[in-house]
């Protein structure tokens, strides 16, 4: 069943926006707080247009305060509200951690579900566009071994839009990290209204039986590229998106590399605890027999993230991820 | 009766220090009195009486030192507190948890320790699961690849050389272990239902391209009257129908029985090409394969040593084998070695066929269907038990003439079994 | 400062009137209300502390000495109300609604005793100190959003205003005018460090003119100021005239937790000194002796209901079934994700169950 949806073509940061504002206009006690979220639209924007719509009751500029706008939040939500608070990059989340840690993540276990905390915290986050310090961590990790999180990172304006909505509707805290580099690195065909992008469901971008590889966020445009590359040399990559960070979805990982046996993940955290280990866990426990040769892990390092002049050594580039698909192929 | 028991009163402790009792044997105490001030590293705290009534025996003294768990004293309770009965503190019931928790790795993985190997073969996960699932110990294997890993084309290549057993390998095992409906779907297409091409499936395919691609097949027909080795089945199981002296045999026994004395008088049928060297290899031991259907295809177990052996221990040791064979119980000692093969496919019908040869072997026979049939003998038609077979072998090793008689051979040894007394050793 | 902030009080430690304002309201019915109250709360603490000792439940956080603050200002309190404690709060929230066999579990280590029963608005105890004050400001925003005429309560220690969350909580307040009472008890002692090293201000109170807010300083222990200046505040909050910060001096007379030992840092002696003089609950014993309002059988037979009250209810609490391992497992979500339903099941099936 199909009915005719208009579409537009927007960037992932608009795509954000029209997410919101479509919640928005369903949801009265939907409401948009943080820093700069409101007259200004927030630093990348993604408010732009929201404070005119709905009003400074709905939109709100708090004062700077991280864990004042979390902590705030966790009240609202757990009094009947859905507070989306705006973290102003992933790397100025750490005034809120006690918050997020202490209460957010696990007010439901801690009453046994008599109180939760439908929230969702927005943050920008990874490398690459040449921010000052602090601005570009992608410290994802430290939000999926948080017990009661879910943790979400769209690559493209379509599932931008289509997982917020899924992560504002969402009964518990989503964190939804949103990838500078694509914020408005390319234009896409969303459409108009609500629709859903289910969280907890990866995407598949290219079949193929040789390799597999998983990424996410920022990191999607490297990995195509390096699995053109990759083609080129007759190696067909299978290219999963998990857009989910937690929980994985488990299936689709299993399911590709139960068929290619090689695996190669990438991601731009630092190794030490990333995801990847985690995927790794993962193909280990579902997947161990079907194994040809042992999954390469692609990753930013464990170090702070550099200042700009260094950062695109820190990224993982396309080259570093063909040779570690060669690797795997040739293993 | 109620113990008064220090407990861990300062979150880890393990021992305190008694350092007053304000209580003495013969006391009434009420609920909740001080009883006895105890220090720890971390309090100095009064212990108070979880019960009304008499202290009854008072176990250790000021100064002592005693460790959590242990009875300070004890109170024979007039009133006990409401909670008489669970005046015992930490609830039995939520214990097992903890206790369970500590119990768990008693199966751990590594029970042997690296050093009980002899040597750590190289090999990735899904090498060793081909490996296992055809029944090849993988440290027989010697391997080919980077840092002397056995490779999958190692596993493969040693099944093909027939020193590797076959074995277990269903397709079921190869699909996702995963229950994903994704996997399913992404595997199946809407109008044909796919099975996985691999596993023995694989190799059995491997193996019949390369027997055809290397051996020019010949394949000739003949028939065989079996009515006498019929008959002489029926008769010796009339003797013995219980089998209590190994009478009852298989008319194959037989069959395999004169393959072997036919082979004695045209070893060439008996042998193998080896093309590198330029010789044909004429095998001493007459070890006969018995193709064998089984639920995951065509499968060899060996009779060796059919030259050595009398009618009823072939009967006996084919029997066996088939039924190993269509249970997935053969060892790998039991399918290697062949020299010549036979194909019974007659019980499932069939009157003709042109078998592949069991390479690196240079013939194969196979025994079709046995049916009553007119046949004029002399000048009479009378109704025999007659059987087709068909001869395939290898041209470039043996030309027709010499398989002719090969076939005329065995087929006289089957239609005359008695003629087989006379190759009594 | 100090001036700026007088400890407000209604009767002094012999229970004499000291200011009469509210002299037409405190009636025998009340101060026989808020003597019970104060009175079930000291003989719960003490028998969470003998319990303790007795190994019948974990760590607890005893109270006593701050039975007033707590009390007086819970009273203030009304019907669908927000109340934020911390874990030392038990007198407020059994005060507020809270059964005393729900406090025991939590004591016992039960999940179970974060539970607040069917409409009543009370969090969990709040560990991180000072975390929760951004709660109750968010919870009274929403009901200001909402467009009621609700409020909240927060209870944070001298200690908790040294974190960052107790001054973005009253910025926040302050920014978005939430209906919020701050109530600061002041017992003096952040566990050993006393307030002299916590900050170099006199009050607790006067940390209010920086947000724009009112602040209140109060006698702790005089039970009638902490309940009328509390409703006042609240009362405030209600008509939208925003927040207030609230310090009730008071004092613990016991450890910071039974796995402290105070005479370490402290002078046992003046507990043992105060338990004459400012006492709360002798203070109004006192007072009732001074207005005629004593009655030595009443107060007898009500010790002996509380008592059989309490034992009830930790007779109810060891009564309860054994926690059950899934309770673990299912409220972490909604809804189980795999991870975990796949480990619930693993150790389901390490422990040969099912």
């Amino acid at each position: 069943m199909t009915t005719a949806v208009d579409t537009k073509k927007l960037t992932m940061v608009q795509a954000v926006t029209d997410g919101m504002r479509v919640m928005m206009q369903e949801q009265e006690n939907v409401i948009v707080l943080g820093e700069d979220v409101g007259q200004n639209g927030g630093v990348f924007r993604a408010t732009d247009g929201l404070v005119a719509e709905f009003g400074d009751k709905r939109v709100i500029d708090t004062p700077l305060a991280e864990s004042g706008i979390i902590g705030t939040s966790i009240g609202l939500a757990m009094n009947g509200f859905k507070p989306i608070a705006e973290m102003q990059f992933l790397g100025f989340i750490y005034p809120a951690f006690n918050q997020i840690m202490t209460h957010a993540s696990r007010i439901r276990a801690r009453t046994l579900g008599a109180f939760t905390v439908p929230m969702v915290i927005r943050a920008p986050f990874g490398a690459g566009v040449r921010a000052p310090e602090i601005h570009s961590d992608s410290v994802e990790a430290l939000f999926t071994q948080m017990p009661g999180m879910k943790v979400v990172v769209p690559s493209n304006p379509y599932d931008a839009k289509g997982l917020l909505i899924s992560a504002i509707e969402d009964p518990d805290p989503v964190l939804f990290l949103e990838p500078m580099r694509c914020y408005r690195s390319t234009k896409m065909d969303v459409p108009d209204g609500k629709y859903n992008v289910p969280l907890g469901k990866a995407a598949r971008l290219q079949e193929g039986n040789d390799v597999s590889i998983f990424a996410y966020g920022a990191m999607i445009d490297v990995v195509t590229k390096a699995a053109k590359v990759a083609e080129e040399k007759g190696i067909k990559c299978d290219v999963i998106d998990l857009r989910t960070l937690y929980p994985l979805d488990r299936d689709m990982i299993a399911e590709s590399v139960q068929k290619t046996g090689r695996a190669v993940i990438v991601h731009e955290a630092p190794g030490t605890g990333g995801l990847g280990e985690t995927i790794v866990s993962l193909i280990n426990d579902t997947s161990f027999l079907y194994m040809k040769a042992p999954v390469e892990r692609v990753t930013g390092f464990d170090t702070p993230v550099p200042m700009f002049a260094l950062e695109d050594h820190y990224l993982p580039s396309a080259e570093r991820v063909v040779k570690a698909i060669e690797k795997a192929a040739q293993f | 009766m109620v113990e008064v028991k220090l407990h861990d009163i300062g979150e880890g402790m393990h021992e305190g220090e008694v350092i007053h009792f304000f209580v003495k044997t013969g006391d009434t105490v009420k609920i909740d009195q001080p009883l006895v001030e105890v220090q720890t590293d971390k309090v100095t705290a009064e212990l108070p009486s979880p019960a009304a009534g008499t202290i009854k025996d008072i176990k250790v003294k000021e100064g002592d030192v005693v460790t959590v768990g242990s009875v300070i004293l004890t109170i024979e309770a007039v009133s006990a507190p409401p909670s008489k009965s669970k005046s015992e503190p930490e609830p039995a019931q939520e214990q097992p948890v903890v206790d369970r928790i500590i119990a768990t790795p008693k199966n751990t993985v590594f029970t042997g320790g690296i050093s009980t190997l002899n040597k750590r073969i190289l090999a990735a996960p899904f090498t060793r699961k081909i490996a296992r699932e055809n029944g090849v110990d993988i440290e027989k294997i010697e391997g080919t690849g980077p840092g002397g890993r056995v490779t999958d084309q190692d596993v493969y290549r040693f099944i093909e050389n027939g020193s590797a057993p076959k074995r277990e390998e269903t397709p079921e095992t190869v699909e996702p272990q995963i229950t994903t409906s994704a996997a399913a779907t992404a595997t199946a297409s809407k109008d044909a239902e796919e099975i996985p091409f691999k596993g023995r499936r694989k190799q059995i395919a491997k193996k019949m391209v390369q027997s055809l691609a290397t051996i020019p097949h010949v394949t000739h027909f003949e028939e065989i009257d079996v009515t006498a080795v019929m008959d002489l089945k029926k008769e010796l199981k009339a003797m013995d129908p219980d089998n209590k002296r190994g009478m009852n045999v298989s008319v194959a026994a037989f069959f395999v029985k004169a393959i072997q004395i036919a082979l004695k008088d045209f070893p060439i049928f008996n042998a193998k090409l080896d093309e590198e060297k330029e010789v044909i290899k004429l095998e001493k031991n007459v070890n006969i394969g018995i193709a064998t259907d089984s639920d995951e295809g065509l499968i060899v177990p060996v009779i060796s040593h059919v030259e050595q052996r009398n009618v009823r221990d072939i009967a006996v040791d084919m029997k066996d084998k088939i039924t190993r064979a269509k249970t997935n119980k053969l060892k790998g000692s039991d399918m290697t070695g062949g020299t010549f093969t036979i194909s019974n496919v007659g019980p499932l019908g069939s009157i003709a066929a042109t078998p592949i040869i069991n390479h690196p072997e240079v013939a194969l026979m196979a025994f079709h269907k046995t049916k009553k049939t007119p046949v004029v003998i002399g000048n009479e038609i009378v109704i025999r038990s007659m059987m087709n077979v068909s001869m395939s072998f290898d041209h470039r090793v043996a030309d027709g003439a010499t398989a002719v008689m090969f076939t005329n051979r065995v087929k006289e040894l089957i239609e005359n079994p008695y003629f087989m007394t006379l190759e009594l050793i | 400062m100090e001036k700026l902030f007088p400890k407000m009080q209604i009767i002094n430690e012999n229970g004499e009137w000291t200011d009469e304002t509210y002299r037409s309201e405190i009636t025998e019915e009340l101060t026989k209300e808020l003597y019970t109250k104060m009175l079930r709360a000291r003989l719960f603490d003490r028998k969470g502390v003998n319990l303790q000792r007795q190994g019948r439940i974990g760590t607890y956080v005893p109270f006593e000495g701050q039975e007033a603050s707590q009390i007086g200002s819970s009273k203030a309190m009304g019907e669908g109300d927000w109340m934020f404690p911390t874990y030392r709060d038990h007198a407020a929230t059994m005060t507020f609604g809270h059964s005393l066999k729900t406090l025991f579990l939590y004591w016992k280590g039960r999940q179970e005793g974060c539970i607040p029963p069917e409409g009543k608005n009370i969090f969990p105890p709040a560990v991180p100190i000072a975390s929760q004050l951004l709660h109750a400001t968010g919870a009274a925003w929403a009901e200001k959003l909402k467009g009621t005429d609700r409020a909240s309560i927060v209870y944070f220690g001298d200690g908790a205003t040294s974190e960052g969350d107790f001054h973005e909580g009253l910025n926040f307040a302050s920014v978005f005018n939430a209906p919020v009472v701050f109530f600061n008890q002041n017992n003096g002692f952040a566990i050993s460090v006393p307030i002299e090293k916590q900050m170099k201000s006199k009050t607790i109170a006067q940390k209010a003119v920086a947000y724009e807010m009112e602040g209140v300083r109060l006698d702790g222990n005089d039970v009638f100021a902490v309940y009328f200046h509390t409703r006042t505040a609240v009362e405030r909050a209600r008509k939208g005239e925003g927040p207030t910060l609230i310090e009730a001096v008071t004092w613990r007379y016991g450890a910071h937790t039974t796995a402290d030992d105070p005479s370490k840092y402290r002078d046992q002696n003046e507990s043992a000194s105060r338990r004459e003089t400012t006492d709360p609950i002798l203070r109004l014993e006192r007072f009732m002796k001074n207005e005629n309002m004593w009655d030595e059988k009443w107060a007898a037979d009500l010790a002996e209901s509380i008592t059989a009250e309490i034992e009830e209810a930790v007779k109810e609490m060891e009564e309860m079934p054994a926690a059950h391992v899934n309770d673990m497992f299912d409220h972490v979500f909604a809804e189980n994700p795999w991870p975990i339903d796949s480990q619930k099941e693993a150790y389901a099936q390490s422990r040969g169950d099912r």
